[in-house]
């Protein structure tokens, strides 16, 4: 390996590793490419931005602050050549929100209490902002231009001491204030605690009544909003709803992570999109999110190359297979000879019919084997009526072709699917660019560790295993990403076994199931179904889940009356259809078996699909063999 | 008799060892693991020991109960956890943090660090612990019955600190990698500001190969196994030497410290919390613990706060 090409190396690995927001640091700003959506942040209209976990919200929103935006296009806030847009980023931290909470006060007090720490976060935030933005105008005197008094008297502060003395002030409120938290059982005395918002208010009217920022839309960025206890969203919506022309809000938050619409006002809600818009970012870029993801990792490589030429093209290093060579790659030939030979010696078939069969791809004739099976007809049968009706058996193939693929290797060792190809990884990411950035990582670093050139593309079977890998990690990592985790874990094993059994058994059965919805024949107990509710709000919380409008959909606020499928991330760790097709019913029971007890339900769910015959634990999956 | 130990810790290697100086008052928990139990045995021969035993507790509440009555102690109240350690003023208090929750102990600590010459800490070692699965990246922890969620011990919640600033985040580590992820996925640090603290020595010679293999895939991942620190598992005052030693070389950051390994680690960090609360804030993640999770007793350590210098730390 030559000096450069150990830099390219080197390069590649470094910037497609830092697949976090939080791990980029300041590179997160280099390597930002731009949403579709992004325009519609900057609007006043307040925004919730609802994604899973990687899908860019904490990226987004931290190009949006004022240092994002200085470092994208060195905008400032202010003056006639300034974006006129100042984003204060805040994230929601659960360690601090959750101290405001306890039965040593009702919960009343705890509103005012809150309301009151939320004041002074805000506020300290704003003068962060401030103090950033003075030094970077060092000496123009910025902010000793602007009346604080409005807001100091809305602290019970005192103005005389300028900005600076006002944000040492709001710090030293706050020590006061978690002092107090601290020993909040003391029933102490919570003297001077500010009106809800009206510190906020007043802050950014006396920075916008200033000249220099005339103009400018100011908007706090919250990210996290599910961090927030109930109570707590109730406030911040109160916030939001009543928001007015000075200032608005953009909310980072997880599907399904805001638990509250209501706000203080019992008669009144915040609606979408009366009071904010919805961004849903999956469904926002999922048109387009192939492009989108092709933007942002060939922005990384082309950074990779800077010392070694041109950066190839991203989809470039991902080539896929078409159906009946991945067929051949996996075997399908030997399959197909036998039916050739068989369809060679019978005497049952027309000659004229033999010939179209010889004239088939090895794929083709498999596939004819595999319908006569699933028919109950015999192979001379079907192969008649495949050639006799040429539309039949395209939409026949069509409609089963890839269903038959996971039929070839069936219970046998080694790689029984290939999952390549830039299209199928988009769609194993699902619209989530940190799954996509980690699968190109993984099979980026198994092609340069394998001793390939960084130049060429990466063949199909490592880009199955990086697959395979991420699949598996992320499956390892629920248990660790919510208080759920290992539930969703014994679900999505249960789930992903159940899924991989079907789909080495296609024949005679509904192909492609990946997805189910639940129903009950009778009624079921209130704990049996919070139980479900919890499981499935936990799952498509944290991305094990992936749910969509189900066909009887009455009311949106029923998480049972969804369709949910496995993300299709883990669909290459398990082995099944990553494309989004068919579903089964479940109980209510089932489910649960699945969490409680994962070898019984996955049994219980295959006797009621009549599969009883269960295929060996393919390899990549032999780790959790214990729990199936 | 006590064993090499360090500075201010008193090793004994069986409880038959040690016995309670009389007129102690003695503060332990009940709980289904054996070593739980350690403190019948020292207290074996003492006279006129004022045992108080925690009966029940929440996150604001903790009841206990002595021969002649019964306390509640608020647990964020300064003034009940005062009051409780003055009225024994004339007494040697020895608190018992083997069967009691971080949420009853960690206050009382702070109680008896500020009121210097009186507090001793007992620890407990297991023989043993008792996993549902071996403590490997495969192994699936039952978290949703062990882990209530992230939030602040009660009478330490840390609201100063600005969250936009990034602050070291010191990972106490036990054997359950599933713990120190999720308390990773809900702070998010930076990669390089992780420094994952291992229990060396361990109770026992292979328990930090454990605490490795338990953690491995998050220390791998994150590339946090290149900043690891090493302190003794049961010296709480290494601990907190070392979030001095942090501390000292980057005066301007503050710290979180996540408290997922072994209790007297978690000890040397609320100490540390006690004496510099604007530099430290604690990260719990309330486990709810299994009874059977460690098996037999080896050793006992009692922690000498009452000689542990307020000088130190600075």
């Amino acid at each position: 390996m030559t000096e450069i090409d150990r830099s390219l190396h080197k390069n590649i690995v470094s910037l497609f590793s830092g697949y976090r927001a939080e791990w980029l640091q300041s590179e997160i700003f280099d390597l930002f490419t731009e949403p579709d959506y992004f325009p519609q942040l900057t609007a006043r209209h307040p925004v919730f931005l609802v994604g899973g976990r990687g899908t860019g919200k904490t990226t987004t929103l931290r190009c949006l602050s004022y240092e994002g935006q200085h470092n994208l296009r060195g905008a400032l806030p202010l003056g006639p050549d300034s974006s006129r847009y100042c984003g204060v980023y805040y994230r929601v931290n659960t360690n601090r929100v959750a101290a405001l909470w306890g039965d040593e006060v009702d919960e009343r007090f705890w509103t005012r209490l809150f309301g009151h720490y939320f004041n002074l976060e805000m506020s300290e935030a704003v003068f962060e902002c401030l103090g950033w933005l003075d030094e970077k105008v060092a000496g123009v005197g910025l902010l000793e231009k602007i009346d604080f008094s409005r807001f100091a008297r809305s602290l019970g502060f005192s103005d005389d001491g300028g900005w600076t003395d006002l944000a040492r002030q709001v710090e030293a409120a706050k020590m006061d204030f978690e002092l107090k938290i601290n020993s909040i059982a003391d029933s102490p005395n919570f003297t001077n605690l500010s009106m809800q918002g009206a510190p906020i208010d007043a802050l950014m009217k006396c920075i916008l009544s200033c000249s220099h920022f005339r103009g400018v839309t100011f908007c706090f960025l919250i990210d996290e909003f599910e961090n927030f206890l109930d109570y707590q969203q109730r406030i911040v919506n109160t916030l939001i709803k009543h928001c007015g022309s000075w200032y608005s809000f953009n909310v980072g938050v997880r599907e399904l992570g805001v638990r509250e619409t209501a706000t203080l006002n019992a008669h009144e809600r915040l609606n979408h999109p009366a009071d904010y818009k919805r961004i849903d970012i999956a469904a926002e870029l999922e048109p387009r999110f192939s492009r989108f993801a092709q933007q942002v990792c060939q922005r990384r490589l082309d950074r990779a190359f800077l010392e070694s030429g041109s950066a190839p093209e991203i989809r470039s290093f991902f080539p896929g297979l078409e159906l009946s060579t991945e067929a051949e790659k996996l075997g399908v030939a030997k399959h197909a000879n036998q039916l050739s030979e068989r369809i060679s010696k019978s005497s049952v078939v027309r000659e004229e019919i033999r010939e179209w069969v010889f004239s088939l791809s090895p794929f083709e004739v498999f596939a004819l084997s595999c319908t006569a099976e699933s028919e109950a007809i015999t192979l001379e049968e079907v192969c008649s009526k495949a050639k006799d009706k040429p539309a039949w058996w395209k939409t026949h193939l069509d409609n089963y072709g890839y269903a038959y693929l996971f039929h070839i290797r069936a219970g046998k060792r080694g790689l029984r699917k290939y999952y390549a190809g830039w299209e199928v990884f988009c769609g194993l990411a699902a619209g989530n660019i940190r799954y996509l950035i980690e699968l190109v990582d993984r099979a980026i670093e198994l092609h340069l560790r394998d001793g390939c050139d960084p130049r060429n593309s990466i063949d199909q079977k490592i880009q199955t295993k990086a697959a395979q890998l991420v699949g598996q990690k992320n499956l390892r990592e629920l248990e660790g990403i919510s208080i759920h985790g290992a539930k969703l874990t014994r679900l999505l094993l249960s789930l992903g076994r159940v899924f991989q059994v079907m789909a080495e058994d296609p024949l005679g059965h509904t192909p492609e199931v990946n997805q189910f919805f639940i129903s009950d024949d009778g009624a079921i107990s209130d704990s049996l179904r919070a139980e479900v509710e919890t499981v499935l709000t936990a799952g498509v919380m944290n991305l094990a889940l992936l749910r969509y409008p189900g066909s009887k959909l009455q009311e949106a606020s029923d998480v049972r009356q969804y369709d949910y499928a496995l993300h299709p991330i883990f669909s290459p760790f398990f082995g099944f259809s990553h494309r989004r097709k068919r579903k089964i019913l479940l109980s209510s029971e089932d489910l649960m078996l699945c969490v409680k007890s994962p070898k019984d339900g996955v049994q219980s769910i295959l006797k009621k699909q009549n599969r009883n015959r269960q295929s060996g634990i393919p390899e990549q999956m032999a780790l959790f063999e214990e729990h199936l | 008799m006590s064993v090499l130990t360090p500075a201010f810790t008193e090793v004994f290697e069986s409880p038959d060892t040690f016995v309670l100086p009389d007129g102690s008052v003695y503060i332990a928990g009940q709980s289904g693991e054996e070593r739980a139990h350690g403190y019948e045995r020292l207290c074996r021969g003492a006279e006129d020991v004022i045992f108080w035993s925690l009966i029940d507790s929440s996150r604001s509440l903790a009841v206990l109960e002595a021969d002649d009555g019964h306390k509640e102690l608020r647990l964020r109240s300064a003034r009940d956890m005062n009051l409780f350690v003055e009225e024994y003023r004339e007494r040697v208090i020895w608190l018992d943090i083997t069967g009691l929750p971080h949420a009853v102990w960690a206050p009382l600590v702070r109680a008896l660090r500020r009121s210097p010459g009186k507090g001793k800490v007992v620890y407990f070692e297991p023989s043993g612990y008792r996993f549902s699965s071996e403590p490997t990246p495969r192994a699936i922890f039952d978290l949703s019955e062990k882990i209530e969620g992230i939030a602040p011990l009660p009478g330490f919640a840390s609201l100063t600190t600005s969250s936009r600033v990034a602050r070291l985040c010191v990972a106490l580590l036990g054997f359950e990698g599933a713990r120190l992820a999720y308390a990773l996925e809900s702070l998010q640090p930076q990669r390089q500001d992780i420094l994952p603290v291992v229990g060396v020595p361990g109770f026992r010679l292979e328990f930090p190969f454990l605490s490795y293999w338990g953690n491995l895939s998050i220390l791998r991942d994150s590339g946090a196994w290149k900043n690891v620190r090493m302190a003794p598992a049961n010296c709480p005052f290494s601990v907190y030497a070392l979030l001095s030693e942090l501390q000292a070389s980057a005066p301007t950051r503050s710290m979180q410290v996540l408290l997922v390994g072994t209790k007297p680690h978690a000890l040397g960090a609320v100490l540390y919390c006690v004496d510099h609360p604007q530099a430290v804030e604690l990260v719990y993640d309330f486990p709810d613990r299994r009874a059977d999770r460690t098996s037999g007793i080896e050793r006992v350590c009692v922690f000498n706060l009452d000689r542990f210098p307020t000088a130190v730390t600075g």
